[in-house]
């Protein structure tokens, strides 16, 4: 069964993603990092990589991007892809991650139908079935 | 026609001869009568006629001779060659024979009553109204010349005669007329008439072409056509002499006949004659044909349709008429040659637009008059030649009797002059070589004279025309002495060309009128370098014994030296004159000598006032010592330069003037007086005054403003600088002088000061330029530098006038108003994503619990109520804290001596009051104290303090330290503790709003506090910093009033 990460210091987004996630009925398990570092460790310990990453931005400690930057830089695990997931609406967050080589981008939205369609359609791509 | 008239009107005279004394109308009647009968006594001899006309007017046989003749006047009104007619005794036409008919084209219906009148010439038609008139009036006879129309519409004279017939009682009882065709008589006596008037000016010694002028206008008169025109020969082409008629265009084009060939030349034929063209060509060269019937046996060419023949195309090219006559419309053309000798030596050509105008006859007459016309050109061309030749005869014999006579006389000078010399030789010969020797000698003399005073003579012997030079007349004309012989010619040609014609004159006209001399001035351009000289010739006749001019001696002297000396002393004078400065001459003495225009202005004296005054009147009672060391110092030095003094005017006003004296010298050098030059300044002083009144206020002005400000010269040469430059820069005028003000620049951004400052002063354009300026603290401060020019009004740059304002402030404004601008989006951001995430657990909870399923275990549904509550409480939270941040930036600031010490007391003991069980050791330093507001120091230290306390939680022995660090003598407030540190590569995110090291999992928060305090801490212009170690503590330092 594939694994997803989620990674993110908000313990509500942490539920409501594991909520959207399950409503997209795809066979995956979800992991949950609450920061940068705690996501580093998980990936440096686990045995099976995760299909996918979905990672918050705004975290105490390690921010969404330097972590990003980490995980490209660990020939290890830089081939996950990773879908970054924030609440900002900062015009400039969007370009950062790209530039640092996140693989999607999606807004958190307030509505939590629209949130699981989005987090859904992200799933479908980059999830293998 | 003439013979008819003759025979037919012969009985008539006759008639009137044997009843002369009858009355007129009685004679008409008879005359009637006679053409009644004339047809019956045809046969019979005149004498009968006579007899029965008589028998006639016997009263007895009237009636029935009346009623029986009838039909005999029908008859022989038809058989008569004139027109016959008649009318009523009121004039109603009741009778045409055939002729009318045939002749006018008329109906006999049209004809009668008055329809006569109709074939009348418009001109003719009132004039023979009034005659029938009159005639019907009176009974009178009617006779007139009139012009009646032919049925093709020409007009030919008639003589219109009507006659009464009466009864017994006087009364007329009709009217009996004949037309008679005089046409052809009245031509022939117009053209003899314009014979006598052609004949009349070819005879008149009017010139050649006057009296073609005149002829053509005659013609055009008499004949009434529409263009006329005469060529004659000139050289090869035959143009017109005159013409009256024909269109510019036309004599332009028709003007040459002659052909030309490609290169120019003249076209000639095998027999030499040249080639015309046109028609007219034909004419004059003769080459007409007989056959042809437009072609006159005399070799006039004429037509009355000329349309006709453009369209008979002449075969031989070169003959084929141009065609211009037909352009322009001329149907009838004539062209006559003009004859002289049987050469033909012109033409004369007639133009009518209208068709048919020419008849063979008037073609003839024309031709005779041609031949007039040829021969009368003829001769007047020979008068013309005769005059010529007569009066170069009378030239030459003019000429032969003077040559004559002077070779008499100079025969008997000769001869005279001969034994005279021969006696003369006998004499002299032994003082001969002496005297040559003598001569030669004072003849070497004078030429040396000559040549150092540019004086040359010369002498003519007008007997043996013989001329001769001295050396120095060569010289003078730019020759080599004896270059060739003296000649009038050669010297003539020396003088320059606009003088030439007045010394040829002044020289013949000396001669002519027999003076004694004669004097000129005059210009020689020499040979040798073509340089124009001035020399003044004076010359003396010489007389034989008899009177008579045999010998003219002369000299001429070069002058130009002194004519330009003279020149450019009336220059001299001319400026003296017009100068508005004083110029006065002295002698040693201090007598005024000369005194022009300018001293009159200035001084007020005329010359006359002052001359052979002493300079004294002219100076101020307190400056007269300067009257002797002036002249003592010129005798020294020779001139004074703008001496500045003062002078007396004649009204008494001083003047203040600039002196310039210089020394007058006589021809050996020696000082014999002084010019004076005074030029008023009265205006450049008061000029000068208000300039430096305006600049002491502009100086005070510049002084008084906050702005450093300068002055340059035109050439960006700085000469002033304001207090405040000094002040700022902390240099001296000395170190700033021209271009000193570049040691206050900053060497980085100098050069390219320089550039522009450079490039300002070359274009005389201002500048404007930010650049920052070196104050005497050693600091550089941006100062924005304008400089504008003062131009005067040819645009030339007087003084360029800078000021430099202090803007560092300004930009330092900017800079931190660009940086709060950035920070305020950046928080705003950060505001919307930090309130979004409660909002989202809100929001995702609640719509679980209102969607969801209802299967949801009630723990379920209280973890979601739970979350949604603890999402809105920290959204309050968050809420509060950014009003809180709000306010801190906002509150006004009221800064006193505070003691932080007794403020970290209260609040440590506040928070132990919060959380009594918690063991902590707290260190405050004594006496701690700040000038700062109280307000935002309690908010700055109890942040701070809460922090320690909140991360220190977890740490067993907790610390916590409040206390003072001294560096450089400046305090730094440390807080420290020893709880869960944070790692150092986050340090610089600390303080901003919103930027947590700690997931909420290990502390809460809601990362405002350390932004409200770094906000504090900026208020009060000082700086914040932080350092730590994860898991081993951390400590926050700040200092107030760093900047």
């Amino acid at each position: 069964m594939n694994t997803i990460l989620i990674v993110d210091d908000n313990r509500d987004d942490v539920d409501l993603t594991e909520i959207a996630i399950d409503a997209a009925g795809l066979e995956v398990k979800a992991e949950a990092a609450f920061s940068g570092n705690d996501a580093l460790k998980y990936l440096q310990n686990v045995e099976s990589m995760p299909a996918l990453i979905l990672l918050d931005l705004k975290m105490p400690g390690l921010s969404g991007i330097e972590t990003l930057q980490k995980i490209r830089g660990d020939s290890r695990f830089n081939k996950i892809p990773v879908v970054v997931v924030t609440a900002s609406l900062l015009p400039s967050d969007e370009e950062d991650a790209y530039a640092a080589g996140a693989n999607g981008y999606l807004n958190k939205a307030l509505d939590l139908k629209q949130f699981g369609k989005d987090i859904k359609s992200h799933l479908d791509r980059w999830v293998p079935k | 026609m003439k013979k008819i008239n003759e025979k037919k009107l012969k009985p008539n005279t006759a008639i009137k001869k044997s009843s002369s004394k009858t009355s007129q109308s009685q004679t008409s009647l008879t005359e009637g009568k006679a053409s009644l009968q004339s047809k019956r006594a045809a046969n019979r001899p005149q004498q009968s006629k006579t007899e029965i006309v008589s028998d006639i007017t016997s009263r007895k046989g009237l009636e029935l001779a009346l009623q029986e003749s009838e039909e005999a006047f029908q008859a022989l009104a038809e058989s008569v060659p004139q027109i016959v007619w008649a009318t009523r005794a009121d004039g109603w036409n009741i009778f045409f024979n055939d002729k009318w008919v045939k002749y006018t084209g008329l109906t006999l219906e049209e004809s009668y009553g008055h329809g006569w009148n109709i074939p009348f010439h418009p001109d003719d038609k009132q004039r023979s109204w009034d005659a029938w008139q009159q005639a019907t009036k009176h009974g009178a006879t009617y006779s007139l010349e009139v012009r009646l129309r032919r049925a093709d519409g020409v007009y030919r004279w008639w003589l219109v005669r009507g006659a009464p017939l009466l009864d017994t009682t006087g009364r007329i009882i009709k009217w009996f007329g004949t037309c008679t065709d005089i046409d052809d008589l009245k031509q022939a006596e117009r053209r003899q008439a314009l014979s006598t008037e052609i004949l009349g000016i070819l005879n008149n010694p009017l010139s050649m072409d006057e009296a073609i002028s005149k002829i053509i206008t005659v013609l055009k008169g008499e004949t009434g056509f529409d263009a006329i025109g005469i060529r004659l020969q000139r050289g090869d082409d035959f143009p017109y002499i005159a013409q009256d008629g024909f269109s510019k265009d036309f004599i332009l084009a028709e003007n040459t006949l002659t052909v030309h060939t490609q290169d120019g030349g003249v076209c000639v034929d095998k027999d030499g004659n040249v080639c015309l063209e046109c028609t007219c060509g034909m004419v004059i060269s003769g080459k007409t044909d007989p056959t042809n019937p437009m072609f006159t046996p005399n070799g006039s060419c004429w037509t009355n349709e000329s349309f006709a023949r453009a369209e008979h195309p002449i075969e031989d090219k070169r003959l084929h008429p141009r065609d211009r006559c037909i352009h322009e419309g001329y149907h009838s053309v004539a062209l006559i040659p003009l004859r002289a000798d049987k050469r033909i030596i012109g033409i004369l050509q007639l133009n009518d637009h209208r068709p048919n105008q020419f008849t063979l006859e008037m073609i003839s007459f024309l031709e005779n008059m041609g031949a007039l016309i040829g021969i009368a050109v003829a001769r007047k061309r020979a008068e013309d030649e005769m005059h010529k030749a007569k009066e170069r005869a009378d030239a030459l014999n003019l000429e032969l009797e003077t040559a004559n006579k002077e070779l008499e006389e100079r025969v008997a000078t000769r001869t005279a002059d001969l034994s005279r010399t021969n006696e003369q030789l006998r004499q002299e010969v032994g003082e001969r070589r002496r005297a040559e020797d003598r001569l030669r000698e004072s003849e070497m003399r004078m030429e040396r004279a000559q040549e150092i005073a540019h004086l040359g003579s010369w002498e003519l012997d007008l007997v043996s025309n013989h001329l001769s030079w001295s050396d120095e007349v060569y010289r003078i004309f730019g020759l080599q002495p004896r270059e060739f012989g003296a000649t009038y010619e050669a010297f003539l040609d020396r003088v320059h060309p606009d003088d030439r014609a007045a010394v040829d004159s002044a020289y013949a006209g000396s001669l002519r009128e027999g003076r004694d001399s004669y004097e000129i001035e005059h210009r020689v351009v020499r040979k040798s370098d073509e340089e124009v000289r001035i020399v003044h010739e004076k010359c003396e006749h010489f007389r034989n014994e008899s009177g008579a001019i045999i010998r003219s001696i002369g000299m001429v002297h070069d002058i130009t030296e002194r004519k330009q000396a003279e020149e450019v002393q009336g220059r001299l004078a001319a400026i003296i004159e017009s100068a508005e400065d004083a110029i006065i001459g002295e002698d040693l003495n201090g007598i005024i000598q000369s005194w022009n225009v300018g001293a009159e202005n200035i001084f007020g004296y005329a010359a006359e006032e002052v001359i052979g005054k002493h300079v004294s009147i002219l100076v101020p009672s307190g400056r007269v010592d300067e009257i002797q060391d002036i002249l003592a110092w010129i005798k020294d030095r020779e001139r004074i330069a703008n001496l500045e003094t003062e002078r007396i005017r004649k009204d008494g006003t001083i003047i203040p003037v600039s002196l310039t004296v210089s020394a007058i010298k006589d021809a050996n050098g020696r000082i014999i007086g002084a010019s004076k030059i005074a030029h008023d300044i009265t205006d450049r002083k008061l000029a000068e005054e208000a300039l430096r009144s305006s600049e002491e206020q502009f100086r005070a002005l510049a002084d008084s403003i906050p702005n450093l400000a300068w002055w340059a010269n035109g050439d960006g040469y700085i000469t002033w600088y304001n207090q405040r430059w000094y002040e700022y820069t902390g240099t001296t005028p000395e170190q700033m002088e021209g271009w000193g003000w570049q040691s206050v620049h900053d060497p980085e951004v100098l050069p390219k000061v320089l550039e522009r400052w450079k490039a300002s002063i070359a274009a005389s354009e201002p500048f404007d330029m930010d650049f920052p300026l070196r104050g005497s603290d050693g600091i550089f401060r941006s100062f924005l530098t304008r400089i504008m020019p003062l131009k005067d009004s040819t645009g030339r740059v007087l003084r360029w006038f800078g000021t430099n304002t202090d803007i560092s402030a300004l930009k330092q404004a900017n800079e931190e108003l660009e940086a709060a601008n950035k920070e305020m989006e950046a928080f705003i951001y950060s505001v919307s994503h930090d309130l979004r995430g409660p909002l989202r657990g809100i929001s995702g909870f609640s719509q679980m619990l209102l969607e969801g399923s209802m299967d949801y275990t009630d723990d379920k549904k209280k973890n979601y109520l739970n979350r949604i509550y603890l999402g809105a409480a920290k959204m309050g939270q968050l809420i509060e804290d950014l009003l809180r941040l709000s306010h801190i930036s906002r509150q006004e600031m009221t800064r006193i001596n505070v003691d932080l010490s007794s403020l970290a007391i209260d609040i440590v003991a506040e928070l132990r009051q919060c959380d009594p069980d918690r063991k902590v050791e707290v260190k405050i330093e004594e006496g701690i104290a700040a000038f700062a507001d109280p307000g935002l120091m309690r908010v700055l230290l109890s942040n701070l303090l809460d922090n320690t306390w909140k991360f220190t939680s977890r740490t067993e022995d907790a610390q916590i330290e409040f206390a003072t660090v001294n560096e450089g003598g400046r305090t730094v407030y440390c807080v420290k503790d020893n709880g869960s540190g944070f790692n150092q590569e986050y340090a610089n995110k600390m303080f901003l709003p919103f930027h947590r090291l700690h997931g909420n999992e290990e502390f809460e928060g809601t990362g405002i506090g350390l932004a409200i305090v770094e906000r504090i801490i900026r208020r009060h212009g000082g700086r914040i910093w932080a350092e730590g170690q994860e898991n081993n503590g951390a400590t926050v330092s700040f200092m107030l009033d760093t900047k």
